[in-house]
């Protein structure tokens, strides 16, 4: 019973710092993997009334745009193999999803791992590679690309979709919205070190590093109501058994190998400067440049936007449980298992 | 998509590059080019079948134990 104490004392002690504060916490939890745990372990019901929770655009898939879906499908049909995390399947294009094409006979195919992926493709298959992801699946990447060069394969090439999270993230709390704390994304510091966030330090927004289990969701927030009391701006590190003060530096050193910045649209967010990665030209035999109207989102009732920019929970889109539900999304919120609407449609009690 | 999994090193494979991990039970070929100095017995984060870090075992072993005495409480 000692640590159901403990575990109390720090609900209790993370209230009463709020209490001290004296007013609802607007807390933005950035990575999507942090969205599932809060709503799976029952923390907007459990701090209701303390903290509103409020879930940001870390999440690859919720930001992808349907553009990107469509260029793929198009390469598969004009006899390219696609390989892609299966995340990505169910996202909408204009007309149809990669799952839906697939369906209908395109040569999608699913990776585990695009390391792996690239040890399997056929000599005579014209293979893409879906590179979605933020900062922690890039050295993947990177990996994946050096085995191309030494098996000096000529047949794969890589559709870039990568994203940064610093440049969003930056936009985010300039422009687009009013928070008390942050819960920055524990495997995005994994590679990039508590380093790579020092940036939030100058918005005067009190943050911390935070695992994805339930302790370390409650010890993170301990933190944050503290340092929000102290009117503490450092970047605090809750995931110390994993994420280093410099990062991980050999993954750091891949990305800076193979990548560089280039301007990448967020959906919610538009179009970014800096906001993403692409091969650096040395490698761009390897790249497939996509060309789509960034502007034109198909489908003008789905509310992904605001519900990425915290202007809207989920359960307010017109479009949430109605028509859109985790087997027909008809956002990219609904799709992925990291998406807010997911998650509260999942395990959210709005009712 | 940054879903990441802790899994233990039970053999490096002959380039350095791969080793084999266990999880739950269950034996996976992962890339390890982005850790220094792996080693058997090791606990390493695995995202996208690449290790991305060691996990410090004592800081992990703590946590654990937080967690294993939480479970226990409420079985």
């Amino acid at each position: 019973m000692q640590t159901l104490e403990k575990v109390n004392t720090i609900i209790n002690t993370i209230k009463n710092n709020i209490e001290k504060i004296g007013r609802q916490l607007r807390i933005i939890e950035v990575c999507g993997t942090h969205t599932v745990s809060i709503y799976r372990n029952g923390f907007h019901t459990l701090f209701k009334g303390y903290i509103d929770f409020i879930s940001g655009p870390g999440c690859p898939v919720c930001v992808t745009h349907e553009g990107y879906i469509d260029n793929l499908i198009e390469l598969a049909k004009m006899n390219h193999t696609i390989y892609t995390f299966g995340d990505l399947l169910k996202v909408p294009g204009k007309s149809m999803s990669l799952a839906e094409a697939k369906a209908k006979g395109a040569k999608i195919k699913i990776m585990y791992s695009p390391v792996d992926a690239v040890e399997n493709i056929a000599e005579d298959e014209e293979a893409i590679i879906a590179a979605v992801g933020f900062e922690t699946t890039v050295p993947a990447f990177a990996l994946s690309l050096e085995k191309v060069l030494e098996k000096d394969l000529k047949n794969v090439k890589f559709a870039c979709e990568l994203k940064t999270i610093d440049q969003p993230l930056k936009i985010l709390l300039k422009d687009h919205i009013k928070v008390d704390g942050l819960i920055l994304p524990g495997h995005v510091a994994t590679i990039l070190g508590v380093d790579g966030f020092k940036f939030v330090e100058e918005f005067g927004i009190p943050s911390v590093i935070s695992g994805f289990e339930k302790y370390d969701i409650l010890l993170s927030l301990l933190s944050l109501t503290q340092s929000i009391l102290d009117n503490d701006f450092t970047v605090k590190n809750e995931y110390k058994r994993v994420v280093k003060k410099e990062g991980n530096t050999v993954a750091i050193r891949y990305i800076e190998r193979f990548f560089e910045r280039t301007d990448a649209y967020f959906r919610g967010l538009g179009l970014i400067e800096g906001g993403g990665l692409r091969l650096k030209s040395e490698y761009s035999a390897f790249s497939i440049q996509l060309e789509y109207d960034y502007d034109s989102l198909s489908n003008s009732a789905c509310r992904c936007a605001d519900v990425l920019t915290g202007k809207l929970k989920p359960f307010e889109c017109p479009l949430f449980e109605r028509v859109c539900t985790p087997q027909t999304p008809k956002g990219a919120c609904m799709v992925s298992q990291e998406g807010s609407c997911n998650a509260y449609f999942r395990f959210g009690k709005w009712k | 998509m940054c879903l990441g999994y802790p899994a233990k090193v039970v053999e490096i494979l002959k380039d350095g590059k791969k080793a084999i991990v266990d999880y739950l039970g269950l034996k996976k070929t992962i890339n390890v080019s982005l850790i220094k100095e792996v080693a058997v017995g090791d606990y390493l984060l695995i995202h996208s079948g690449v290790a991305i870090e060691k996990i410090d075992e004592k800081e992990a072993e703590e946590i654990e134990k937080l967690f294993g005495e939480v479970r226990d409480a409420n079985s």
